[in-house]
């Protein structure tokens, strides 16, 4: 084939592919934007997302702090109370003492033969439950 | 004269009576109050886990006899 001949047909090849490559480029840059734009939107999203995840944690930390506060002023209360408690039966308890031992002072026979009386009917109950 | 002071219980006296003269227990009773119940309450609480039974029937037969000698004496004749 002659050059001359060549050389047009390449032109026309050329020619031809000119309107393609535009259109392909047009389609590729239209591409391009919509990539850009659904990026933007999931970063807002995930920008969003971020923020909400921040606040829940706030919320939750606050909800925890506010639970621990109340349980710390319970477990105080509950504390309070039982040392109340404790040292209203250590007091009982001292005072029965005193009074057992003023009465076992006054009355020795008595005290000594109630106390075997006592401990004779519970050792009748220790042995009748064991036969 | 006979010395002023609390007049001694039935226990007293049973006690006088089965302590040795020579040991002064109300004096310890006294000194050691809760030591002294302690042991009561264990001798008595040996005392009926091994002997209760028998001490519970022998006291039993012991007053069915005073109440039936009550009776009688009472009624003048032999009633139970």
């Amino acid at each position: 084939m002659p050059d001359n001949v060549k050389n047009i047909e390449e032109g026309a090849e050329k020619a031809a592919k000119k309107p393609a490559k535009k259109a392909a480029t047009e389609k590729l840059e239209a591409a391009r934007a919509k990539v850009s734009e659904i990026a933007s939107g999931v970063e807002k999203r995930a920008e969003k997302v971020r923020s909400g995840a921040g606040k829940a944690a706030q919320q939750v930390r606050d909800g925890a702090g506010r639970a621990g506060e109340a349980a710390r002023e319970k477990i105080g209360v509950a504390r309070e109370s039982v040392r109340h408690g404790y040292d209203r039966v250590t007091k009982d308890l001292d005072q029965l003492s005193r009074d057992v031992t003023e009465y076992v002072r006054h009355n020795p026979g008595k005290a000594v033969a109630i106390a075997a009386g006592v401990g004779f009917l519970i050792g009748i109950l220790v042995r009748g439950r064991r036969d | 004269m006979e010395p002023i002071g609390p007049r001694p219980s039935v226990a007293d006296e049973l006690l006088d009576e089965l302590m040795p003269e020579e040991l002064d227990w109300q004096r310890l009773v006294r000194r050691y109050p809760k030591s002294a119940l302690l042991a009561a309450a264990a001798g008595g609480f040996l005392l009926g886990r091994g002997r209760g039974r028998e001490i519970v029937a022998a006291l039993a037969e012991f007053a069915s006899e005073a109440v039936s000698e009550s009776v009688n004496e009472l009624l003048g004749r032999k009633v139970l």
